[in-house]
């Protein structure tokens, strides 16, 4: 199958006016002829369409996974449909490195979050320390070194 | 960082328990999706599911049919790479079955798909030779080269095809979903277009039985003309290809569903012929070379044998070993 898009330089998405516009300063009468019969038929040309997309996407997978010379991938449908490849490929790859950072990521909060718990931990123990510190030199008990009841606690700081 | 966000087929292969499997049925969903129907009918996604039953992925495929639907390049693309590091050797062959299982249940190929399937060759790195004996293995008939709807007379010759069927359904009363038809012109457009699937399907059937047969005839011409000394030699160097091709491909699952899938055109000539054809035998055997064939190859493909490699080999050294057991129970049967 040929790209009729292609071969009448204009986009996919180009309106029936350009269509018709550009199969009329067609040269090449073949293209011409053809393209005449199913660009400009609604039914034909939504079939032609769809295939267009499925062998666009393989195109672009071949490129992408060096298939773009296999033995398959021959004849018109080679020669319209293939691209240069254009680096994105390795998917694999790239999801490989994704789990890894997010691992990484993930260790590192964990590892955050270990520091974290334990500086909040010794901070509450020492504001516990400062506050029975105060409270027993900054406030004198009256009798002897007998601390008061946790219930009473603060009511006196 | 928004790259390295995981887009969702991506959380689908690690949240599975089987990566290749998983790929694998993306890719198949796509090729089932590629024949220029806009939704995946309900036989589809029937035969999906039976295919891919015991596929060990462990999760709905919802996911799977949205990202083929409207493909997902990106998506198909790791499915593919996916693929392509976990099929090796056999597996490979397996996997292009039941693809083409896919492809060929509905009727005659869509343009699009013998493309994905191509490119499912491609991929697997799986030689024309091979995979059209495949093709021809499961199909029944040989793969063509796939038609080019950016030419005037592919539509010509379509369209007409398309205009006498519709009339010829008028008249008679055969089909039953005619009626609807032409109540539900949407509806019936896409039945038509299965309808004018099948049919073709047929049609290509019963031209290719009728070269099977001319080959046939061929083949015994040439057989007659070559005396008994030198049968083994030509076996050897003129067949024993071919032959070693069919036996790899010969239909697994037995004769019964070879029998379903070339209905009305597949003699028991035929069959006797791709029994012996899986044995690595020739026409005139006898029961004697038959039960010979059978033990040697019985030894050779065991699945014992390939007990300490890994599960894979064993699977399908089974599905191998079954297909010669059947080819020799069905020949046995003829001969009893």
């Amino acid at each position: 199958m040929r790209d009729l898009y292609r071969r009448l330089d204009i986009r996919v998405s180009a309106s029936d006016a350009d269509i018709a516009r550009a199969i009329a300063r067609c040269e090449n009468q073949a293209v011409k002829t053809d393209a005449e019969d199913v660009l400009r038929t609604a039914s034909r040309k939504r079939e032609y369409d769809q295939l267009y997309g499925t062998l666009t996407g393989i195109g672009l997978l071949r490129a992408r996974m060096g298939l773009s010379h296999a033995p398959y991938w021959n004849g018109n449908v080679a020669n319209d449909f293939s691209i240069s490849a254009d680096g994105e490929y390795a998917r694999y790859a790239e999801l490989k490195a994704k789990v890894e950072r997010a691992v990484r990521v993930d260790d590192n909060w964990q590892r955050v979050r270990c520091i974290l718990r334990w500086s909040l931990g010794l901070m509450l123990a020492a504001g516990v320390a400062a506050a029975v510190a105060a409270y027993v030199w900054g406030i004198i008990p009256t009798e002897g070194m007998s601390l008061p009841s946790l219930a009473s606690l603060p009511t006196i700081v | 960082m928004a790259a390295s966000r995981f887009t969702p087929f991506e959380r689908l292969l690690l949240s599975s328990r089987n990566e290749a499997d998983t790929a694998a049925l993306l890719l198949l969903a796509w090729l089932a999706m590629s024949d220029g129907q806009d939704t995946l009918s309900d036989r589809k996604r029937a035969l999906l599911d039976e295919l891919t039953g015991d596929f060990r992925h462990d999760h709905g495929y919802q996911l799977v049919v949205e990202l083929a639907s409207a493909p997902d390049f990106v998506a198909l693309q790791l499915a593919a790479e996916v693929l392509q590091r976990y099929y090796r050797g056999p597996r490979r062959e397996t996997f292009l079955r039941q693809a083409i299982h896919v492809a060929t249940h509905e009727g005659a190929l869509a343009a699009g798909q013998h493309h994905v399937l191509r490119f499912l060759a491609d991929l697997l790195s799986v030689a024309p030779q091979t995979f059209e004996v495949l093709f021809r293995d499961v199909a029944g008939y040989p793969l063509a080269v796939p038609e080019d709807p950016s030419a005037a007379h592919y539509w010509r010759s379509h369209e007409s095809a398309e205009h006498r069927h519709y009339s010829r359904q008028g008249h008679d009363g055969a089909y039953g979903e005619s009626s609807r038809e032409r109540t539900d012109g949407e509806e019936g457009n896409a039945q038509g277009s299965r309808n004018r699937h099948r049919h073709e399907r047929r049609y290509r059937q019963r031209e290719y039985a009728k070269d099977e047969r001319e080959e046939t005839r061929r083949r015994r011409w040439r057989w007659r003309r070559e005396d008994t000394g030198q049968r083994e030699q030509a076996h050897g160097g003129q067949y024993s290809h071919e032959d070693k091709r069919r036996r790899e491909g010969f239909s697994h699952e037995g004769f019964s569903r070879e029998g379903a899938h070339a209905k009305g055109h597949a003699t028991g000539n035929e069959k006797t012929q791709r029994a012996l054809a899986v044995l690595g035998l020739m026409e005139n055997a006898q029961k004697s070379d038959i039960k010979r064939a059978y033990r040697r190859l019985a030894q050779k493909y065991h699945p014992d044998r390939y007990h300490a490699q890994s599960q894979e080999a064993m699977v399908t050294a089974s599905l191998r070993f079954q297909r010669i057991k059947n080819a020799y129970d069905y020949l046995m049967r003829q001969h009893a």
